[in-house]
Parts: structure tokens; sequence; C-alpha cells
């Protein structure tokens, strides 16, 4: 016991060491950047960073699920695979090959439920190339939306659903419960992808018809970064600046939903193989101060903190917590997991005693410290790659008209306290106010893997 | 350079689609006439008696990752327990004290730095990342950790029962039980390259606490452990830090590794019965020959043109899958390929006869010079990023580090990744990847199943069967 104190001792003093020598903020110049609208209305944010001769381009079209009509959910990304099929100037094999022979990395698309993406990482010299490429996608993609290339595309759809949903334990229970979450025509509620049928429906003529009305330059941003080339912005002119001004439709309002009772559904998972409790509340949106708590309090929970309120629990759960934020409305989900024989309504009991003590203040300071920290590491490590500047630089200027959001965004953090977890789980993560989804394996668990 | 970029740009104009309006608009950008290549430096030096420190310097990095890559892993498993040196490091790293408080995940999020946890079947990666004014209280947590190893009952029980459960999940995962399946038929039993089925039996077999830290201070000694660091800093600033941290480290030999003969078994066709899939899983994959490591620059060209023409055939031509992943993983001196698709369980016939005339194909194809040449490119563009980004060099930097290679001319060898000679990539595709010398495997419903051709001969199997053995 006695050599136990200096050890003691010595853990404390480095504790307080730590407290009291808290790490300077991010370099104040990390997003520096400029940012300039083009007569057709396009905004463009050009971000230099010269540590490798690389350059992302991200072109982000402000159209998303949300966007579209309630009836025809997955529109938005169907018309984003339908932007890969050509134009009238390049055909889906030329801007293969083209970006195939440019040594063209982190090639993708991307849609969700507020907006649609399109990303490429390239030789800092081939940049010229890509602004060729994207600004032909953003203006003449028209010509893809035929019967032919929408077929195909609604297959390929399909087949993402099936892969990324139907196949995946769990996924598909998720997405029931961010159904079950929003009344009918939400704009939020359910998924981007669509349903089977909802994929096989979409005309040609919608297509069409949303493409037109969204893919305009003064719906739209670019942000570049990396080793910028001198002659960037006049590239960005040419190729950009000559396609016509249009003006977008305005964007489909979505309002915030608040629950007047708990909804409870159970169902049969098809594939995974434990016993499953799912549970989704709305919370406040994107970049508030209660956002930030969310993260903080997920991250309590995940490392540590969810295995010590629950106690010695013989069910000892796996977990997984998560803030999804949105602009209009975030959702804070939570899933508990166990062995396929577990009762659900113990895992029941587990995770609203969890809350109950959460909301009680249970979560210690130096839990809620370490999330905290962990959270803004994690906030400035996205930030090591192109990608995540220019995903970031989107975000920012998107949600809060300032690309250099950085500070701000991580002060929201920093004053995250043990109280204020408290106070937001006993005002967001009332049990009338979520869905829980109770989960059983449908099948019998195959023998041979001793528990 | 000039000369190909020029053929290449020339290529591209060719295949523009015809069209009205904008007529500049079909002709790709003037090329720059060089290529501009430029990698961070990196320094490697040995401390002392003591491990090897390797640094990337990155001055606009916001962060710092440190890794502590060791280069042991199952080779080192005792025969009757296979996976015993994944457990037994997993249970050092995730060590907790009486109150059950993980140590060195809780001492490490005052730091802000996650516990990042990477044990493979050629040995481990310990690593986190903090912002740099922590960096060195970090280095010294991670280092206490592999100097002092201690493990106890709890923990080896904690890594068991997480073991367990993802054994039950794999059971309900069709892709993952694919993947493995492949590995089973294309391994010996209990080799190392088959990890995740050798967490699984381990879960089934009895390791104790005192096997497993004699086990662990085994594999944790300074001629095994390489400390990296990738972020703002220099080797100058840091290597006297790291001299004082592994003072106290005592060089011992760190055992003699198992060695595994590998034989490359005939292609046969497998169907693992899974009912009710809106997708059946097709996995296809095999061992290369000998002398053909994961970074050899023919091997990854062909597992492309592999890869790139059964997806032209499922999602352009037919439609029936969402996408094509290829993969490579080391096995001694040879590698493991596999390509690995999930189609429409309506059209899987169509895609097993489609799969198998595209590789038949592929294996009679003549490659042309300046396809060998793109090639080249995008390696180069992938090496620069991932020396880049902290997190990514770290982790490319322990993956060399396990697989023996040096690492001081790392950012070297990625500059100039070595010519491949087209020959060398037809001879690949018209061996290795011959339909009839791969491991087939179908996760879905074995009696629509048993309709393909190709599925005639096939072995019927159940799921646990995959984690069991074949």
């Amino acid at each position: 016991m006695g050599r136990c104190i200096p050890v003691m001792f010595g853990l404390v003093a480095w504790l307080v060491g730590l407290l009291v020598a808290a790490p300077a903020g991010p370099d104040p110049s990390i997003l520096r950047h400029s940012r300039y609208t083009l007569k057709n209305g396009l905004t463009v944010i050009l971000h230099p960073v010269r540590t490798v001769p690389l350059v992302r381009v991200h072109l982000r079209v402000h159209v998303g699920g949300a966007d579209e009509p309630s009836d025809r959910r997955g529109l938005a990304h169907i018309v984003e695979h339908l932007t890969f099929e050509g134009t009238e100037h390049i055909d889906a094999g030329a801007r293969a090959r083209a970006l195939y022979f440019s040594g063209a990395i982190e090639v993708n698309g991307s849609t969700t439920l507020t907006s649609t993406d399109y990303h490429v990482t390239v030789p800092a010299d081939y940049t010229e190339m890509m602004l060729w490429l994207e600004s032909d996608r953003l203006g003449f993609s028209a010509a893809a939306v035929t019967a032919a290339n929408l077929r195909a595309v609604r297959g390929v759809v399909a087949n993402e659903r099936r892969e990324r949903i139907d196949t995946e334990p769990y996924a598909g229970l998720r997405i029931a419960l961010a159904e079950a979450l929003y009344p009918p025509r939400h704009g939020y509620r359910g998924d981007h992808i669509g349903s089977l049928f909802e994929i096989a429906s979409a005309t040609p003529p919608e297509a069409l018809a949303f493409l037109r009305q969204w893919y305009v330059p003064a719906n739209a941003t670019l942000v570049l970064a990396g080793d910028l080339p001198a002659r960037t912005s006049e590239w960005i002119d040419k190729h950009f600046g000559s396609l016509p001004r249009v003006e977008p439709a305005p964007r489909r309002a979505v309002a915030p939903h608040e629950p007047s009772q708990e909804v409870v559904l159970r169902a049969d998972e098809p594939l995974g193989r434990s016993v499953a409790v799912l549970a989704a509340w709305p919370t406040p949106a994107l970049y508030t101060a209660e956002d930030a708590v969310a993260d903080v309090l997920a991250e309590a929970l995940l490392a540590g903190g969810l295995e010590r309120l629950a106690g010695a629990s013989a069910l000892a759960p796996t977990a997984a917590f998560r803030q999804s934020s949105l602009p209009a409305q975030s959702r804070f989900f939570a899933q508990l997991s166990a062995g396929a024989d577990a009762d659900v309504d113990a895992l029941v009991s587990v995770l609203d005693d969890v809350l109950g003590r959460v909301r009680a203040g249970a979560l210690t300071e130096a839990e809620v410290r370490r999330a905290r920290e962990r959270v803004v590491a994690r906030n400035l490590a996205e930030l090591q790659t192109l990608a995540g500047r220019t995903q970031r630089l989107h975000d920012y200027a998107e949600h809060r008209g300032d690309p250099d959001w950085l500070a701000e965004d991580l002060r929201r953090y920093r004053e995250v306290t043990p109280e204020a977890v408290a106070s937001f789980a006993a005002t967001f993560l009332r049990r009338e106010r979520r869905v829980l989804l109770l989960a059983r394996p449908s099948a019998s668990v195959p023998q041979g893997v001793r528990p | 350079m000039r000369r190909r970029l020029a053929r290449w740009a020339a290529l591209a104009l060719a295949a523009a689609a015809c069209g009205q309006g904008q007529e500049w608009r079909r002709t790709p950008p003037e090329l720059p006439e060089q290529l501009r290549i430029a990698f961070p430096s990196l320094e490697c030096l040995r401390i002392g008696d003591g491990p090897q420190l390797c640094v990337v310097e990155l001055s606009r990095s916001p962060i710092v990752a440190l890794g502590l890559s060791v280069s042991a892993g199952a080779q080192f498993d005792p025969y009757q327990l296979p996976g015993a040196a994944q457990a037994a490091l997993t249970a050092v790293f995730k060590a907790s004290d009486e109150q059950g408080v993980p140590v060195l995940e809780t001492a490490l999020g005052e730091l802000g730095g996650p516990l990042q946890v990477s044990v493979g079947s050629d040995g481990a990666l310990l690593s986190t990342y903090v912002v740099p004014q922590r960096l060195h209280d970090a280095a010294r947590l991670l280092l206490d950790t592999v100097i002092a190893p201690t493990l106890d009952a709890r923990a080896l029980a904690s890594v068991r029962s997480h073991q367990c459960r993802r054994a039950q999940e794999i059971l309900g995962d069709p892709a993952m039980l694919a993947s493995l399946a492949v590995r089973r038929t294309s391994l010996p039993p209990r080799h190392p390259a088959m990890l995740p089925a050798l967490r699984i039996q381990f879960c089934n077999e009895a390791l104790g606490a005192a096997e497993a830290a004699t086990l662990a201070r085994q594999l944790l000694v300074p001629a095994h452990t390489t400390v990296l660091l990738a972020g703002p800093v220099t080797i100058d600033e840091v290597a006297p830090w790291f001299r004082q941290l592994t003072a106290s480290w005592t060089p011992t030999s760190g055992g003699l590794a198992r060695r595994f003969e590998v034989v490359p078994r005939d292609g046969a066709a497998t169907i693992v019965d899974l009912r009710g899939l809106a997708q059946t899983v097709i996995a296809i994959g095999g061992l290369t020959a000998p002398g053909r490591p994961v970074d050899d620059p023919a091997l990854a060209l062909a597992v492309a043109y592999a890869r790139s023409e059964v997806q032209a055939e499922l999602r352009q031509d037919l439609a029936v899958t969402y996408g094509v992943s290829a993969t490579i993983e080391p096995v001694g001196d040879r590698s493991l390929w596999m390509l690995t698709t999930q189609v429409d369980a309506a059209a899987s016939v169509a895609a097993l006869r489609v799969l198998r005339s595209s590789l038949s194909a592929l294996s009679q194809r003549a490659i042309a010079e300046d396809e060998v040449f793109t090639v080249g490119i995008q390696t180069l563009v992938t090496s620069m990023r991932t020396y880049a980004v902290a997190v990514d060099a770290v982790r490319e930097l322990a993956s060399r580090h396990r697989a023996g290679a040096p690492l001081a001319e790392a950012t070297e060898r990625a500059r100039d990744p070595g010519a491949i000679e087209a020959a060398d990539v037809e001879r690949l595709l018209r061996t290795t990847f011959a339909p009839e010398r791969a491991q087939l495997v179908v996760v879905g419903e074995a009696l629509s199943l048993s309709e393909a051709v190709v599925l005639r001969d096939a072995r019927v199997i159940r799921p646990i069967t995959v984690l069991d053995g074949l």
C-alpha cells in the first residue's frame, strides 16, 4: 500500500499538470481561404495547402433528399448517379478515362438529406482537367437523362440499397427508426435512398426536371483545397463562369418536429444475431450549443460511461450512441445489443436506467472532460486531409455563413459541462420524445460458438 | 513523361462524344509538361539499443500521430492456441484497473487522444493522435504500456467475451462469411493470415492469464518495435525524449517465430447456405506465386484490371450490383487476392456466368504500355496523399514495418515504385487470375444457386462451418 502513495500522488500531479497546461487552440490560419461569387451565382472557396502537390476538387449542389417531393424519395440520389453517365460534350467512358489517366483518387459522389457532393483528388498539375469535367457535369448533364441510362441507374441504386441496407445487419431497423421519428411527408423522414419501389418508379421527366431545377451554378458551391496552381481562378472563370445564370427554386422548408408520445416498435432482425434495442430522439440543430453537448454525451457513454453507469449488468451490452446533426433538427441515436437469448425488456431497462442516471448528473467531470477533449481532437484530426478540409469549409460556409468557423465550433465543445450534459438528457432524451425499436433475431441462432 | 502525358490526352480527346455548342468543352485542357511529385520528409534512427524511431515531418498538420508498431503476432501463437498472441496483446493494451476503468484509454483520454489498437496476423499497431503540445505525455503512456506490460484474467476474459460476441455476429454477416470462407479454402488450417477466424477459435479455446502475460512480454521487445511519428515535429526535437523514455527497456530476444508453409490448392467452389437474402455475395480469390508481396505494382495493376472488368460487366452492363471490391493481403512472401461483390439474388446465376467469363477473357488480355504507365501515376498520387496525412503515414509505415520492409527509404520507394512490365501483368492475369485456379465462394440460398454451372460440383456448407473450419 505504501508504494502506491507516491504513484497516486504522481498521477494526480500529472493530471493537475495537464489541466493547468491546456493546449493552445488550433493554428488560426488552418482554414485560411478566399471566397468569391461568380456572376452566374456559383460560390467559390479556395484553400491553399502546400504539403504535397495534390488538389482536392469538391463541388456541392445544395439539394438533397429533404428537397424531394415526399412521394419520390430517392430521386436526388438517382440524379447524382445519372450525372456520372456523361454530358453532351464528354461521354461516360471519356470521363472515366480522363479520371483514370489523371491518377485521380477518392473519386465519388454522395447524396445526403441536405446536399449532393462530388469530389476527387488529383495531382495539382491536373487541376484544370477536373474543372473541365466538373463544370461540364454541372452545366450539361441533361444529356445523360435517357430512358436507357435511367434503367441502368435504377438497377445499380436498387443494389446499393440491398447491399447497404437489406443485407447489412440492423441497417434496415435504423431506417425504420428514422421513419417512425417523423410524420408523413416530413423532409427528414427515413433515408435519402428510398424504397425499392420508389427507386423503380423514377421516370426520365422527373429526373430531368429535378436536374434542371437544382443543378445550376447559383445553387452550388465549389471548394478547392491543396497546392492550388497560380491560374486556378482563371480556369474557374473559364469553365464555370461560362455557365448561364439560372435562378434555383427555393429549398423545401423543414420544420422541427416535436413528438407528443413515445412510439414503440417491435421487429424481427433478419441478419443480426443479437437482441437489440434501438432508440431515437429529435434534438437541436447542427452547430447549436446543444448539438455539441450531444456529441460529448455520445462520446462519454461510449468511452466507458455506459459501462460504469450500467454497473454489473449480466447483459454486458455492446452499444452505439450517435448525434446525427442536420440543419433544421438533429437526431440522437442509441443502440444496445446483447446475446441472442437476452431479454429485450431487460435491455430497455439498462438503457432507461443509464439515461436516468445521466439526467441526474451521474457522468463525472472527468468523464465529460475526456469526452470533450477527444471530440475536439477528432475535429482537428479530420482536418489532416484535403477531403476533411473541403468538407468542413463547405459545411461551415453553408450552415454558418463563414467557411472558417472552426474556432467557434471548437469553443462549443470546450464549453460543455457535466451540468449541460445532464440538462440535455433531461430536456431532449425523455421517454415521451423517443421512438423505441425492439428487435430479435428472426432465425434460430446457429450453434457452435460458446458465448 | 512528357510524351506519354500528351498521348493520353489525345486518347481522352478521341473518346469525347459528339454534341452541339461550346466546342472547346469537348477538348481536354492542355497539360503541363511535367508532373510535380513531392513527399514529406521522412527520417529514421535507432534509439540506442532500443527501438527504431521514424518521423514524417508535416509542418501544417493540426495533430501529431504516434504509433508503436510491433512486428510480431500470430506466428508466435502456441500451436494448440490459435489467436493467443492477438488476445494477449489486446488484453495488455486494453487492461483495466481494479474498478474496471480502462487504464491506457482513460489516461489518453485526458490528452484528447483516442486509443487505437489494431492487431493483425503479422503484428500490432498501438496508436493515438494528439495536439502537438501533448505528444510527450502521449508517448510516455504508450511506451510505458509496452515496456512493462501488465495483463490479468479479467482483461483476458473481456477480450474473450468480445470475440465470442463478434463470432455470433459474423454468422449473420454475409460479406464477412464470404471473405472468411475464401481464406479458409485458400490457406492451411491455423495459418496466421486467417486471423479473423483464429480470433473466433480463441473464443472457444482456453488461454491462462499467466501464459498470456508471458507471451505478451515475448512479443513486446525493442527488437520487434518501431516508434512512428507524423506531424509538426522533427526527429531532432523528439529523439532525446524517446531516448529518455525507452532507457529502461532492456533489449531481449523475441523468441522464434514459426514458419508456415503454404501450398496453393486447386480451384474449387463452395456455397455457404444462408437463406432469405436480398443479395447473393460472391467472392473469388486465391494465392499468388511466391515473391509477390502486397505492394508488387504488377499485382496491384492485375487486381485493378480484374476488378474493373468484372465491375464493368456486372454494374454497367447488367446493373445487378452496386460495385466490386478488391483486396490484397500479405501471406508470407505471397499475397492473397480477393474480389467481392453482392448481386441481386434473382440475378445470381447470370452474375456467376459473367464473372467466370470476364476472368477467362482477362486471362487472354494484352496489356498496352500506356495502360501500365497510368497505374504509376495513380500509385504516386495515392502515396503522396498517404504520407501527407499524419494518421495514414503512421499506418502505412507500420504496415511496411510488419512486412519487414526498410522504413528509412519508404518515401523514396514510393516516389519511384519501379517499372512495371506489361508482360509481367499479362502473366499474372493468365495464371493467378484464371478462374479455374481460384477459390469461389458464394453466400446465398444453396437450392437456387446450384442451378449455376460453375457451382455444379460445389461443396455446400452451413455458416457455422466457416468459423469451425472446412
